[in-house]
């Protein structure tokens, strides 16, 4: 049973030099939202029951409310959905203010994801964003404001030139405002984007690991006191705001994915929309599915799937699934049934998972 | 034929001076190979190659001469290997010879191999005719390379042929000297039959191929022969000689060169430098100078990735039906779990082994240091221990009487301007200088005897980089020596490294430690734990480092759309796990083990 459905909005005002999503910037948005509707048509046949809906980007809030009302009510007119139909939209802090949250709020969306990055003007800056830590609280306490009350931002760290006192602002930030949910996340060098090209080629230098360990076990920390609850890698929630959408991908749950560039989850195969824009319309407009790569798993790849992806939740996996190397003991928490990755090596997870699936092969 | 007619010869020469190019001269010039058919024979050739995956060596081939005098002569000529590790066959292959031709290339002047060969042949008696060669090249300086032949060889410069083997110029000049100065073979026919195996190969159809040189007596296909090393017999299947195909022949008497089958199955049996004769009839006396084939580099070869043990054996049987050098037992390390203990003849012979078992095998290989062989005696025994992995080497300094090493005899030639650098090395490497001269105003040869062990860790490469390419060495066995040795291992966290331990001298053993850690720190990447390296002779440690816990690894974000991209990150970072070696919590990649080569 599909239970979530994902709408990938590629437009962006600007490109930021190290997101490596698929985005443009200018674009047709009423012909998109028209092929993104027709998309939809594609998957009527599945048998869907909708509990989340995503709106991700680039930068979703570059549509009117009005076309993302449209989109949902299109969305709910194909699929059966079951109540609390958790709706999430990603927002960026210059676009959206009260009155388009209030809009927003009436047409069924209840969760905002907004792409705060940091709340400092320093991070901002060697981030590349042009906005102001003031437009993020803006966007923020306007939305509270609108009746939208589960609140996410997004949180970069190890930018270049970030300090611990930086993580600091960050927090104070964080304690002050109205939010359930947090995802922070450590700066990737993404290879194709500029600003991992002049980190990986040595011409801009992140946090060295004594500093980034201090940022991150500050963060975490403070997080903590704050009264998030860690449940992924990156992601921080209060009581009973996890973000149910994302779990689904990282329990496995079967997806749709909608809109040029997004992936879905159908019947154990992986399938890829094309990334190139005018070919993703071009395909929908002729009436046939943008898909540009798929890739059926086999056993072996569910089950590594299945250990990676719930290695990087609190929750961790069941025990008897796994092999684990005696001398990873001390990075792991063991229950009854489950065996988790510790928070504090949370940081290391890649280095123990390929570990783990090693051991998985002998 | 009678044996006035016969003529056995070898060339000499340094890599590059042109033998190949002389040997295809002479013949297309008596006809043995036409232009026409030496296309065909390359055709053929890669025809029986292509159906059998072999390759037939050009060994000995014979061709037929008119000399001016009137007369006709069979004149064999006999290949000799091109590197230094095979000076035992090289010795072999001119015993089988009355006489050699010298090839010096006029640009390059008399190199290392040329004057360690030159020596082997005084030895055997053989005549010897100095050739230049490439004298056609606008840089050929014949006068200086003849005033070295006569100062450095002591051959008068009227003996020599100027040639150039491109051009073919001096071809029948060298041929008439063939005919004129190399005596033709001794021997009785009627004599029992006396013949030395001087090469061989692995043929799928015809078993183990020996090529021969008749001494005395006859051999005929259907006779049972002995070999005298192993009084081992077996019928003659086979009789013939390169010409250059293999021609067939039902016999081969005194004075002869060619190749015998016998439907001999493991090509160990035919070992090089041993003597066969007729079981029936036998000769009394082997014909001197055999020696055993002895590895003289040890070093373990293990299965890495995806190569089990079982592949790695398979690979190694195949491999040595072809060459039988290569001596193996299976062994097991701690570090590296089972595997194989190899010998091989030299360091270079050792790494086309490893590339051909890989390239032609298919199997990835871990390779150890190579080391020599020891002998040690121990206080409380009575017989000396040979010692041919360094992890066998007692721990304990306190129970050694003595150890011995291998020593070699090596001779250096290079521009004069590089002497100084080249003594310095040789002292470094505990060298001792035998013999120091110039052969000319610009060219200098040194003689040293120097540990084996010193030689094959860089001497090469390191020689080649302080004359920058220009001076050329060779190397013979000399015998063992007794050394103040001592073992130094290496301990990553506490634990001792059996594949990495190293025998070293006393004098260095601190500078080696210090140089290791800091290599092995180099290469071993971070892991979850902190990793102590350490260096320590006996209980005492005298060098270590530290490398740090790895403190971030880790993609941030994985939604939806980054799951298979994921996947096949973490595929990659589980791949070059699974091609390290667990040692304890520590993984140790394939160049740790090699690190102790890096060591100056």
């Amino acid at each position: 049973m599909i239970e979530s459905l994902y709408l990938h909005i590629p437009f962006c005002s600007y490109k930021c030099p190290y997101c490596d999503f698929v985005s443009v910037v200018g674009g047709d948005v009423r012909e998109y939202v028209n092929a993104l509707k027709r998309e939809v048509e594609f998957y009527k046949d599945e048998e869907v029951i909708l509990k989340t809906l995503y709106f991700g980007g680039g930068t979703p809030t570059l549509l009117k409310p009005e076309e993302i009302g449209a989109l949902i009510e299109h969305i709910t007119s194909v699929f059966p959905y079951r109540e609390p139909l958790e709706i999430t939209v990603e927002c960026n802090p210059e676009t959206y203010s009260y009155k388009e949250f209030k809009r927003l709020n009436s047409y069924g969306v209840n969760r905002l994801s907004v792409g705060v990055q940091s709340f400092t003007t320093k991070g901002l800056r060697a981030l590349g964003r042009v906005h102001t830590p003031q437009d993020s609280v803006r966007t923020i306490l306007g939305a509270k404001e609108a009746g939208i009350d589960n609140l996410s931002v997004d949180i970069i760290y190890a930018y270049p030139q970030q300090r611990e006192e930086d993580a600091l602002a960050e927090l104070e930030a964080l304690e002050k405002l109205p939010l359930t949910h947090v995802s922070a996340y450590m700066l990737t060098a993404y290879e194709n984007t500029p600003m991992g090209k002049l980190i990986r080629g040595g011409l801009l230098a992140t946090p060295k690991e004594e500093e980034l360990e201090r940022i991150y076990n500050r963060l975490w920390r403070g997080l903590k006191e704050l009264g998030f609850v860690r449940y992924e890698i990156s992601n921080w929630a209060k009581e009973g705001k996890v973000c149910r959408h994302n779990l689904n991908y990282w329990k496995r749950r079967e997806f749709i994915g909608l809109g040029v560039s997004a992936w879905g989850f159908i019947r154990n195969r992986r399938y890829g929309n094309f990334r190139n824009l005018g070919h993703y319309l071009e395909t929908v407009i002729r009436g046939k599915r943008p898909v540009g790569r798929t890739k059926s798993l086999g056993k072996r790849e569910a089950v590594e799937e299945e250990v990676f992806l719930s290695l990087r939740l609190c929750e961790g996996i069941v025990r008897d699934k796994i092999n684990v190397p005696e001398r990873l003991y001390p990075f792991l928490e063991f229950s009854q049934e489950r065996v988790a990755i510790k928070e504090e090596f949370m940081l290391l997870a890649d280095e123990i998972i390929s570990e783990i699936l090693a051991a998985l092969d002998t | 034929m009678s044996l006035e007619f016969i003529r056995n010869f070898s060339i000499i020469a340094h890599v590059d001076h042109g033998k190949s190019t002389l040997a295809d001269r002479m013949l297309e010039f008596t006809g043995a190979v036409s232009e026409r058919e030496k296309k065909e024979q390359i055709l053929d050739t890669l025809d029986i190659e292509r159906e059998r995956g072999i390759t037939i060596k050009m060994q000995a081939v014979r061709m037929f001469y008119k000399a001016k005098n009137g007369n006709t002569y069979k004149l064999h000529l006999i290949d000799t290997p091109g590197h230094v590790d095979f000076s035992y066959e090289v010795s072999r292959a001119l015993a089988a010879c009355e006489g050699a031709l010298l090839l010096v290339d006029a640009t390059q002047g008399i190199e290392a191999q040329t004057v360690a060969n030159f020596w082997k042949a005084v030895e055997q008696d053989l005549e010897i005719i100095p050739v230049i060669n490439k004298i056609d090249l606008p840089a050929a300086e014949p006068d200086r390379v003849m005033q070295q032949i006569e100062d450095m060889l002591g051959l008068p410069p009227e003996e020599v042929i100027l040639a150039s083997a491109k051009e073919g110029i001096g071809i029948q000049e060298i041929l008439e000297a063939i005919v004129e100065r190399i005596p033709p073979p001794k021997g009785d026919r009627s004599k029992p039959l006396k013949a030395l195996i001087f090469d061989s190969y692995y043929d799928p159809y015809r078993g183990a191929v020996a090529f021969i040189r008749v001494f005395e007596g006859s051999l005929r296909v259907g006779d049972q022969i002995k070999l005298l090393s192993t009084g081992r017999t077996f019928e003659v299947s086979e009789l013939g000689a390169q010409t250059p195909k293999m021609e067939k022949f039902q016999e081969l008497s005194a004075g002869d060169v060619g190749y015998l089958a016998a439907s001999i199955k493991d090509v160990r049996d035919v070992r090089i430098g041993d003597t066969i004769t007729l079981a029936k009839n036998p000769t009394a006396e082997p014909i001197p100078g055999f020696k055993p084939a002895k590895p003289m580099v040890y070093a373990g070869l293990y299965p890495t990735a995806d190569t089990t043990y079982e592949d790695l054996r398979d690979a190694l049987e195949k491999y040595s039906i072809n060459d039988a050098a290569v001596v193996y037992e299976p062994e097991s390390s701690p570090a590296l779990g089972l595997g194989f203990r190899v010998g091989f003849l030299g360091l270079l012979h050792m790494e086309i082994v490893q590339e051909r078992l890989e390239r032609e095998y298919g199997v990835s290989i871990i390779t150890t240091a190579p080391n020599v062989v020891y002998r040690v005696k121990l206080k409380n025994k009575k017989e000396i221990v040979e010692v041919r992995n360094p992890s066998e080497f007692p721990d304990n300094a306190g129970l050694i009487e003595y150890v011995e090493e291998p020593f070699v005899s090596v001779t250096v030639i290079t521009p004069s301007q590089y002497v100084g650098a080249v003594i310095q090395l040789c002292q470094e490497k505990r060298g001792e200088q035998k013999k120091f001269g110039y052969l000319d105003s610009n060219t200098a040869l040194l003689e040293y005897e120097l540990p084996l062990a010193e030689v094959i860790l860089d001497f090469h490469d390191k020689i080649k980089t302080i004359s920058r390419g220009f001076a050329s060495f060779d190397y013979e066995f000399k015998g063992y020596k007794r050394a103040d040795l001592v073992k130094l291992h290496i301990m990553i966290n506490k634990e001792p490294v059996d594949a990495l331990s190293f025998i070293v001298h006393r004098d260095r053993a601190y500078r080696v430690a210090r140089q290791l850690v800091e290599k092995l720190k180099e290469v071993i990447p971070r892991q979850l734990f902190e990793i102590n390296i350490q260096g320590a002779i006996g209980s005492k440690i005298i060098a270590s480092e530290r490398i740090p816990p790895l403190r971030a690894n880790v993609t941030a974000k994985c939604y939806g759309g980054d799951i298979t991209r994921k996947k096949k990150l973490l595929e990659k970072q589980k791949e070059g796990k699974k091609r390290m070696k667990q040692f304890g919590k520590v993984q140790l990649p394939q160049e740790a083990f090699l690190s102790v080569l890096k060591v100056e």
